[in-house]
């Protein structure tokens, strides 16, 4: 969220009609019981509420005209309005059976979503909603699954929470014990965007399905069908890279520092592994 | 050359991410008291709410 459209004019007069709470979090230091409450997984993170602090949107632009809009249309049904409670367009998938199915059809991964009711299910409702994860979402089967405590699917595939969200390769055997992605809590679509991009990294060059069947798209090739065996290594050190910055960002600098290590252990040559060298001496400052 | 200025970059990417996160101009509550509170008063005078968590320490 740029500051930038909290400062704009038209966004500073449709606040007169909610109330702005300002929730500093000191990178989970802070206020973690709110952030608990609503599944924040990263910050900034805004979310509209009713007055019952029950969760109805969350911020879908970042354009101040945008911001407005929505500010008002909250406004408006969050004090029991003419239009109802919208949540965010829902996300349609197949059941985990149908979608091994499909998954196996057109040689593409399965993204396994378990959801429930939760703030943080509400939230990465939206984010898969938005049209700009679409490109990357299209690369991927869709499989839903509700969540419940101890549920066959739950234990199945060692899920304890939701939103809980799985890469899985269908081609493997059990797919469900080396799934290429397990993604927990809430996310933005941009965070969202940058870890399944990882995961479709991570089954290219583990050999799944996503680069070897004819005609399938493969994450962003820069040349050819086929990315080279340093291109694949250049891409999953930048894709570990951002998560650590990402993971500094939240806070968690110990996990910041051990996905960095990870890297020059791995890749001690590669010229990328230069950046998260310096980077690691930066978090150990 | 190369790997100083991306260092810089990453540490650049860290810093401005943090400066966007002041929440701008808007007349925010809890900003310097306790957002429970501010929430508990939006919910007696039924007002909707905007939650904005952010960490700027």
């Amino acid at each position: 969220m740029s500051a930038g459209a909290f400062s704009d004019p038209e966004v500073i007069k449709a606040a007169d009609n909610l109330a702005c709470i300002f929730i500093e979090c000191n990178w989970g230091k802070a206020n973690s019981d709110l952030s608990d409450r609503y599944g924040i997984g990263g910050y900034p993170s805004i979310l509209f509420c009713d007055p019952d602090g029950k969760p109805i949107g969350q911020l879908s632009s970042r354009e101040p005209a945008d911001v407005a809009r929505q500010m008002l249309d909250v406004a408006t049904r969050g004090k029991g309005g003419p239009a109802p409670v919208a949540l965010p367009k829902t996300v349609k998938g197949l059941t985990i059976a149908n979608a091994a199915t499909e998954a196996r059809r057109a040689g593409k991964p399965i993204l396994l979503v378990f959801f429930d009711d939760s703030p943080a299910s509400l939230s990465i409702n939206a984010a898969l909603s938005d049209d700009y994860l679409k490109d990357t979402l299209a690369r991927f089967v869709m499989a839903l699954a509700p969540y419940r405590k101890g549920a066959e699917d739950a234990v199945r595939f060692d899920v304890t929470r939701a939103p809980t969200l799985l890469v899985l390769n269908a081609e493997t055997a059990k797919m469900e014990e080396k799934p290429l992605a397990k993604i927990e809590g809430s996310r933005s679509a941009r965070e969202l965007k940058r870890d399944l991009d990882s995961a479709l990294i991570l089954g290219a060059a583990e050999g799944s399905a996503p680069t070897r069947r004819p005609g399938i798209e493969s994450p962003a090739p820069d040349a050819g069908d086929k990315m080279s065996d340093d291109e694949i290594e250049r891409k999953f050190i930048k894709a570990r890279i951002a998560a650590s910055l990402e993971l500094y960002k939240r806070g968690k600098k110990d996990k910041a520092v051990e996905a960095l290590e990870d890297v020059v252990k791995t890749y001690p040559k590669h010229v990328e592994t230069v950046t998260a060298r310096k980077l690691l001496e930066e978090y150990r400052k | 050359m190369k790997s100083t200025l991306q260092a810089l970059a990453a540490v650049l990417v860290l810093s401005s991410a943090t400066a966007a996160q002041d929440g701008g101009k808007l007349p925010w509550k809890g900003k310097s008291d306790d957002p429970k509170a501010a929430m508990a008063d939006a919910k007696r005078a039924g007002q909707p709410m905007m939650l904005f968590f952010t960490s700027v320490g």
